[in-house]
């Protein structure tokens, strides 16, 4: 009773406040859109000396090269602004950048801090509300001016997309060099936009393939193939250079991935030329088998939430995607296209899994809900493989080889199959695996 | 013999059974099958009230200016025959205002003047001048449009006129602010077609905005938590600032367009 007292009560309020009545509104349903890169104004960050102004210039620079690769923006070329930015902390002139089709301004400064560090403070403003939709400040040490440039980027990408943004982020992936027939794998981590490339294993008397980020910190899980014994999953602890082998195992264990919360690792294991899925508890490195049938269990991946376990098996024939329950319990197929389906990756945000499918002779790269509706196929090729999804579940990166013999490459394509682009590494590059958010 | 006899008895007596059933299948007519084409009844004064919306415009312009009392038969007898043709009106009209309001930004109600001159070249001359004259004397301006525009508003519910938008002005805005609408953000997000913005806009005469956009949903939005919302509702918003101003209405039906919701459903983009 009170209630609907009080939704009257709030009814006139409302129809007062709205000055003309709903009746006499002419009602539109807006359905279309134009889906495009917005336009962004990014003037060079400012400095009080011509020193900390060149350095805000290379900000700028990693800036606007992050947001343009979002696919997302498109940052207007810095020839067409009129208004020159002499402060960030004065209001711009909005019709000077409505005349340009700015959509959104990101004006910034690069201050010298008392303690001889650098300080990158920025604003975003609304060119059409006049409003600030958000501003940030970052200290950090002069030479780390990439990750404060990176962090902006994401501060951006987060004020007008609403998720985070992946800028500060790296890759892993196999390095890859020597003849086709003689392959040297090695691990090699590099900046998501390619800078800073870095090997991080020396490939004498083992090749290193599927290489998996841990979700939580800066560790990954590898699989080390050796020329006169079976492979062996390993961890590798990046910011220590430390090395562990998973448990010793008399048959194969390969295609490793963490769990969401980084303490338990799944993974294959071959026994008696069988394949099925395990689990590790990293603390106790007690072993959990999670699968027990004659078809080949591989690449198993597990929802954010812990819930559920995706794998691929071939038990119903061609390998297609299954999704159990975390204990091995109920397993289901949710993949019925025609040819193969290959290594599921759950996304971050749990609505998607991103996978490989191999239908008459051309390899895509495809996602699909986790209840088996909405396949979708976003990239097709010669071979695309080893899909990686961004820490915010809105791009995923795989490599590609283009023809047969062809070196493979890095590539990355938004959820939604547009901005295809190839990345940046030196070399031929295999097998990316994606950091979460630097911390 | 004897065999050849009971045989014979017992097929005549087949023939007349097989007689006696199917006859009465040949004596019936047979019934045509003719596809059924629908057909929708609209009456007449359904039809009328139709097309007469884009007619609007040309009573209020003589009412306005009627002070001269004789333009008021005359113009008044004519609108029932030529509701048929309102629609090729209604549009050379758009296209001639257009390029006044842009010319003379600064003072929309001027416009409003020169713009029912041309109709009145089917008046006769007496009337028009009688116009004019009465013009001169009168009042500023911007008092004689809002008193027009009022006796404009009295004469069409008099007539029974519309009070809408035509389908095609309905489209014009529907395109116009589509246009603006980037929806590149939203196609990504989690559950796109789940983001639906409502959007109260009010426009003044030069279709320009009147005030800011109110977003009917905000309280909704705002206690959701869901940041992809609150994204779609900003991308709404700035589609609508960035498209105006919304010229390419009829200023003389300025009540018909003077406030409009807008419904921003992602939903049928959400398969990307």
């Amino acid at each position: 009773m009170i209630r609907q007292a009080l939704i009257a009560v709030f009814a006139a309020i409302v129809g007062l406040a709205a000055g003309t009545p709903a009746s006499a509104r002419v009602r539109i349903d807006i359905t279309q859109a134009t889906v495009e890169p917005m336009p962004v104004a990014v003037p060079d960050f400012i400095g009080a000396d011509s020193q900390l102004a060149d350095l805000g210039r290379d900000v700028t620079g990693v800036i606007m090269a992050d947001l343009d690769r979002s696919g997302l923006f498109s940052v207007i070329d810095q020839r067409a602004y009129v208004e020159k930015i002499s402060s960030v902390d004065v209001r711009p002139r909005f019709p000077d950048w409505r005349i340009i089709n700015a959509q959104v301004l990101v004006v910034g400064e690069v201050r010298q801090t008392p303690d001889g560090r650098i300080e990158v403070a920025t604003r975003v403003w609304d060119v059409y509300s006049n409003e600030q939709l958000g501003a940030v400040s970052f200290k950090t040490p002069a030479d780390n001016w990439r990750r404060a440039a990176h962090k902006v980027a994401d501060f951006v990408y987060k004020s007008l997309t609403g998720e985070d943004g992946y800028f500060d982020t790296r890759i892993v992936f196999v390095h890859e060099t020597g003849p086709k027939e003689k392959r040297n794998k090695r691990l090699m981590i590099m900046d998501q936009d390619g800078a800073n490339p870095v090997l991080l294993t020396d490939g004498l008397n083992y090749q290193a393939l599927t290489p998996r980020f841990s979700p939580t910190q800066q560790q990954i899980t590898y699989m080390a193939l050796f020329d006169n014994r079976p492979g062996q999953v390993y961890l590798f602890n990046i910011e220590t250079g430390e090395q562990e082998q998973l448990g010793t195992f008399r048959g194969m264990t390969f295609a490793p991935r963490f769990t969401p919360d980084g303490t338990r690792v799944l993974m294959s294991m071959e026994r008696a030329g069988n394949s099925d899925v395990f689990m590790m508890e990293l603390a106790t490195r007690r072993l959990t088998r999670l699968t027990d049938n004659p078809g080949i269990d591989t690449s198993p991946t597990m929802s954010p939430d812990g819930r559920r376990i995706g794998f691929t098996s071939d038990r119903g024939g061609a390998e297609q995607i299954y999704v159990m329950n975390a204990d091995g319990s109920n397993p289901k197929r949710i993949t019925f296209g025609e040819g193969r389906y290959q290594t599921p990756v759950w996304s971050p945000r749990g609505d998607l899994i991103a996978f490989t499918r191999l239908y008459q002779g051309r390899f895509y790269i495809g996602v699909i809900r986790p209840d088996g509706t909405g396949e979708r196929l976003l990239t097709e090729s010669y071979l695309d493989e080893g899909p990686t999804w961004s820490p915010n579940g809105r791009v995923i990166m795989f490599f590609r080889e283009n023809s047969p013999g062809a070196g493979p490459t890095l590539w990355s394509v938004d959820l939604t199959g547009r901005n295809l682009r190839r990345g940046r590494t030196p070399g031929d590059a295999s097998d990316p695996a994606w950091s979460p958010p630097l911390p | 013999m004897r065999f050849g006899v009971v045989a014979s008895v017992l097929l005549h007596f087949c023939a007349l059974g097989l007689a006696f059933v199917s006859l009465p299948e040949f004596m019936r007519t047979k019934v045509v099958e003719a596809p059924v084409i629908p057909v929708e009844l609209i009456r007449e004064a359904d039809l009328a009230e139709k097309t007469s919306v884009p007619a609007a415009s040309p009573k209020p312009k003589p009412k306005t200016e009627k002070p001269p009392e004789l333009p008021k038969p005359a113009e008044e007898k004519p609108k029932p025959a030529p509701k048929a043709e309102p629609p090729p009106k209604a549009e050379p009209k758009a296209e001639e205002k257009k390029p006044e309001p842009k010319a003379e930004t600064p003072l929309p109600k001027p416009k409003d003047k020169p713009k029912t001159k041309p109709k009145q070249e089917d008046l006769d001359l007496d009337a028009l001048e009688a116009l004019v004259d009465k013009s001169r004397k009168s009042k500023p301006a911007s008092e004689a449009d809002s008193e027009a525009s009022l006796e404009a508003d009295s004469a069409r519910a008099a007539v029974g006129a519309g009070d809408r938008l035509t389908a095609s002005e309905i489209d014009k805005m529907r395109a116009a602010v589509s246009r603006c609408w980037n929806a590149s953000a939203i196609i990504g997000a989690p559950q796109p077609e789940k983001l639906v913005v409502e959007i109260d806009i009010d426009l003044n005469r030069d279709g320009s905005l009147a005030g800011a956009p109110r977003v009917v949903n905000a309280l909704e939005i705002n206690l959701s938590g869901n940041r992809f919302w609150k994204v779609a509702e900003q991308n709404a918003i700035r589609a609508v600032q960035a498209c105006a101003p919304y010229d390419f209405f009829d200023p003389s039906r300025y009540q018909d367009w003077k406030a409009f919701t807008l419904n921003f459903d992602p939903s049928l983009m959400a398969g990307f």
